[in-house]
């Protein structure tokens, strides 16, 4: 990937290498060992979104879960020119709409888990291949024509994702269901598309390792550091400690970037600035944007942080 | 910086005890060889104290060698024969630097032998789209068809002493500080050891005078 946000593991290395005065003859060890970083940062700190096209064989009610899967973000099903976005459910026993009157039943399925249609069985029937070509993507393809229609600018909000998806989803009682230990997703049955668009978490495999966040590059340097000097023979505990507690710290430091900050803890770092108690009620703006929190308005601090908090 | 001829003169000079003559018994050509041999170790001996500090550079003891030939193999890979024998180092670093060409940006990958397995079945290098190379029987081993790719020669940067190379006019690459080393050095190989230096040395055998 080409964009300043993001580097490749092989300027990571390279990087690496140049500021430790190592030659290429150290390359592969710090790939390894770069490799091992990047998959246990993504575990935890370091969220690599992935994106992936699912497709399912004809005869089949499932889509196979891509390898390095970790979570799902979002899934979802073409819709004319967008994408519509499918109720999850990751119970361990999904049940199904047994009397198949497309109302929702919570006794039936649990939660708020809602299949149209004469769906006897997650598991059974065959399902219904659809065709891009033959227009299964339109509003037609559906019983029941919202109102008012879907459009795309009806369901993507600011930040460039799905709102009001959902509602519609669940209105044409479209989901599918995580099975994780099995490594698939299942669809219901008579769920009409051939392909779903899967956006997810996963750990970072050899082979995307090409989109690394830069942030988390001194971080990945710093586990090599620990893991190189640690494999070394000679190497005392207390050294090897050392580079460990490096690596920590950087640990730390790559997860205070990464994690987008809570109203909580904004208030909290304007109590350390100011040295003053205030309120998360306070840091609210009044009536444009509740959603965002105008730090000018307490402190005269130059920036304005979009906060989790409503979104 | 001094040169291959002045350093061999200035040993020539102690052998003689003045200006060479005709008559010497001891060639230049002898000379010029223990001296490759001296240097060779004190060379190597700086290069494993940069180790101790943590670097694995050899910038002194580097020699180019361009155009190399390149041969295909049978199952789809490379090798070229090296112009000489490589220093043997740590990390591999005697073969210092394999590029193709002209190309020293697009430098090859070395992985050791044993490891070549690993490596490319873990395929951690494919995406990144560097190739390999191993070293073994004198010949660098390319683990990639490159003349398909367009690469019929290489050049090879290699960690060695080879003064047969080099001219009496060259310069020698030789720091400053181990030049008077390398002469005592040579001169202690021909049997020609300072008396004096041999009296101020604790570790060296007592002579005969000493034992009497």
């Amino acid at each position: 990937m080409s964009t300043d946000a993001h580097i490749s593991i092989d300027q990571i290395i390279t990087s690496w290498l140049g500021k430790r005065g190592y030659t290429l003859h150290y390359y592969v060890k710090a790939a390894f060992l770069a490799a091992e970083a990047v998959q246990e940062l993504s575990l935890t700190s370091l969220p690599m979104l992935h994106h992936a096209l699912l497709t399912k064989e004809a005869g089949q009610n499932w889509y196979t879960l891509p390898k390095g899967y970790t979570d799902y973000v979002r899934v979802g099903v073409r819709f004319g020119d967008t994408w519509m976005p499918l109720r999850i459910s990751e119970r361990l026993m999904p049940y199904s709409n047994t009397d198949g009157d497309g109302d929702m039943n919570p006794a039936e399925f649990g939660e708020d888990m809602n299949v149209l249609g004469a769906n006897s069985s997650w598991y059974s029937g065959a399902s219904n291949p659809a065709s891009f070509a033959a227009g299964s993507f339109s509003a037609g393809s559906f019983s029941t024509v919202p109102t008012p229609a879907p459009t795309p600018t009806a369901i993507v909000d600011g930040w460039g994702v799905f709102s009001d998806g959902y509602a519609y989803a669940s209105r044409y009682g479209l989901g599918v269901y995580f099975d994780v230990a099995r490594g698939i997703i299942v669809a219901p049955d008579g769920f009409a598309f051939d392909e779903i668009y899967l956006v997810y978490t996963g750990i970072g495999t050899i082979d995307n390792m090409t989109g690394i966040p830069v942030y988390a590059q001194a971080a990945i340097e710093s586990y090599i550091d620990w893991k190189y000097a640690a494999n070394k023979r000679d190497i005392s505990r207390g050294e090897a400690q050392d580079w460990e507690r490096k690596f920590d710290n950087q640990h730390r430091l790559l997860r205070a970037r990464v994690q987008r900050w809570s109203i909580e803890e904004v208030a909290a770092s304007f109590e350390d600035r100011f040295d003053r108690r205030i309120t998360v009620g306070f840091l609210l703006s009044d009536n444009t944007n509740n959603s965002t929190v105008h730090a000018i308005a307490i402190g005269g601090y130059p920036y304005s942080y979009p906060a989790t908090y409503g979104n | 910086m001094t040169t291959k001829g002045i350093m061999i003169d200035r040993i020539m000079k102690k052998v003689e005890g003045g200006t060479q003559t005709t008559r010497s018994r001891t060639s230049r050509a002898e000379v010029a060889q223990e001296l490759n041999s001296v240097l060779a170790k004190l060379l190597k001996a700086q290069v494993l104290d940069g180790f101790k500090e943590g670097m694995s550079t050899a910038d002194g003891m580097v020699y180019t060698y361009e155009n190399i030939p390149i041969d295909r193999r049978d199952n789809g890979r490379c090798s070229a024969k090296l112009p000489v024998t490589p220093m043997n180092l740590p990390g591999g670093i005697g073969v210092y630097a394999v590029y193709p060409a002209g190309y020293p940006e697009k430098a090859f990958i070395p992985v050791s032998t044993g490891l070549l397995y690993t490596v490319t079945n873990n395929k951690i290098l494919s995406p990144i789209g560097r190739k390999i190379y191993t070293y073994s029987n004198g010949r660098v081993n390319i683990n990639a068809d490159v003349i398909g790719a367009g690469v019929t020669h290489l050049d090879m940067e290699l960690c060695c002493v080879d003064i047969n190379s080099l001219s009496d006019f060259d310069p020698l690459p030789v720091p400053a500080d181990i030049e008077t080393e390398a002469v005592l050095a040579v001169l202690q190989l021909l049997g020609l050891e300072s008396p004096v230096t041999r009296a101020d040395d604790k570790t060296a055998s007592p002579t005969k005078t000493d034992v009497s």
